[in-house]
C-alpha cells in the first residue's frame, strides 16, 4: 500500500497518463488504477473528483456528460493539449526521481 | 425491505447537508456510487451490503467537502498566471459585458425621447434600477478579487459615479438616464449631436447605437464560453 501522500502526489500524473490513452470516467478511472496496481494504490473514491475538478479547472482536462446504453449519464473526462504539457513535465520529473533512487540503489544493494 | 433509490436519496441529502450542494458534483457522485453498487451486486453481495461498502468507500462527506472548497476556492481566488496582456484582454472583455446593461438603458432613453413613450410603458425605471442593481454585484464580485480587475472595477464604478453626478449637475434627473455609465452615454450622445449636425438620418443613428449593444453582448456571450471562461476564471465564478 503506498503513503498517503505518495497516493495524492502521484494523482495527477496517474490520472493524465491514463486519460492519454482515451477518455474515461470516474469510476473506471478507480477501477483500472486499482487493477494496475494490484491494489497497492487505493484512493477513497470520492476524493478523485475534486482533483478531476481541479485539473480541469486548469484546463487539462475536458469533461462531458454522455448516456450510458443502460441509460445512466456519465460524466467523461478527457485529456487536453495543455494536459499533455503538464504530463510531459511530470512525467519527466518522476524518471528523474526514479533514476536518482535506481542509480542510488543499485550502488547500496547491488 | 431495502430501497437502493430511497437510500440514495437519502446519501445525496447527506452529501448537501455537509455543503456538497452542486448538482453537477451531485449527480457525478450519485452516478459513481451506483456503479459501484452494480458491480458488487454482480460479484455476489446483497444491495445493502454494495450500497454500504460503497458510501464508505465513497469517503466521509466533511472530509470530502473540504476537497471540494479548496476546488472552489481555487476557483473563486485561483488567479491563473496569465500573460498580462490576456489579463488586459479579460478586463477590456469585462468591461463590455458590464455596458451592456447601461447601453441598453440608453437606447430605451433614447426611444422614449424621440418617439415620446411614457417611461414605464417601456419599463424604463425596471430596466435602469435592475442594470444599475445588476453592475454594482457585479462589481462588487469584482473588488473582492485580488488582481487586475479590481483595478478595473474600482475604475468602472469611479466611471459610473463621477459621471451619473455630473451628468445630473448638469441635465437634472432625466439628463441622468443617459449617463449610467459615462463614457458610452458620453459618445452616444456627441455622436447624437454630430449626427444631428450633419443632418444624419435617425436609422443610422440607431444602427450605431445597436451596433454597440451587439458588441456588448458579443462580449458577454464570448464570457459565457467555457472556453473562454477558462481563460478569465478569476470573473466568472
Amino acid at each position: 500500500m503506498l503513503s498517503k501522500e505518495l497516493v495524492a502526489a502521484s494523482a495527477e500524473p496517474l490520472i493524465l497518463s491514463l486519460l492519454s490513452g482515451g477518455e474515461s470516467y470516474g469510476y473506471a478511472i478507480i477501477q483500472e488504477i486499482k487493477a494496475r496496481s494490484k491494489d497497492r494504490i487505493q484512493w477513497t473514491d470520492g476524493m478523485l473528483y475534486p482533483v478531476l475538478h481541479r485539473m480541469e479547472d486548469e484546463g487539462w482536462i475536458t469533461s462531458r456528460w454522455v448516456e450510458a446504453e443502460n441509460g445512466r449519464k456519465r460524466k467523461y473526462y478527457s485529456i487536453k493539449k495543455d494536459g499533455r504539457r503538464a504530463l510531459a513535465q511530470q512525467r519527466e520529473q518522476w524518471l528523474t526521481v526514479h533514476s536518482v533512487l535506481a542509480g542510488l540503489w543499485k550502488e547500496r544493494y547491488v | 425491505m431495502f430501497e437502493l433509490d430511497q437510500a440514495i436519496s437519502g446519501w445525496r441529502q447527506q452529501m448537501a447537508a455537509s455543503g456538497i450542494k452542486m448538482l453537477d458534483v451531485l449527480n457525478e457522485l450519485e452516478n459513481h456510487l451506483r456503479e459501484d453498487v452494480d458491480q458488487q451486486v454482480r460479484s455476489g453481495l446483497t444491495q445493502q451490503q454494495a450500497f454500504d461498502a460503497a458510501v464508505q468507500r465513497m469517503g466521509e462527506s466533511k472530509a470530502l467537502k473540504r476537497e471540494f472548497r479548496k476546488v472552489n476556492r481555487h476557483r473563486a481566488w485561483g488567479f491563473r498566471n496569465n500573460p498580462p496582456a490576456l489579463n488586459l484582454l479579460a478586463a477590456w472583455l469585462l468591461l463590455r459585458a458590464l455596458e451592456a446593461w447601461p447601453i441598453l438603458l440608453v437606447v430605451s432613453s433614447y426611444l422614449i425621447k424621440d418617439f415620446e413613450l411614457p417611461p414605464h410603458i417601456l419599463g424604463l425605471w425596471g430596466i435602469q434600477i435592475s442594470s444599475v442593481i445588476i453592475s454594482i454585484l457585479l462589481g462588487i464580485g469584482l473588488l473582492r478579487r485580488k488582481n487586475v480587475f479590481r483595478v478595473c472595477a474600482i475604475a468602472w464604478f469611479a466611471l459610473f459615479i463621477t459621471g451619473t453626478l455630473g451628468h445630473l449637475a448638469t441635465h437634472g434627473l432625466a439628463g441622468s438616464v443617459y449617463a449610467h455609465l459615462p463614457h458610452i452615454p458620453a459618445s452616444a450622445t456627441i455622436q447624437f449631436t454630430a449626427f444631428g449636425f450633419l443632418r444624419v438620418s435617425y436609422p443610422v443613428f440607431y444602427a450605431v447605437l445597436l451596433f454597440n449593444t451587439a458588441m456588448n453582448f458579443f462580449g458577454l456571450l464570448l464570457l459565457a464560453r467555457p472556453s473562454i471562461r477558462k481563460l478569465f476564471r478569476p470573473v466568472c465564478v
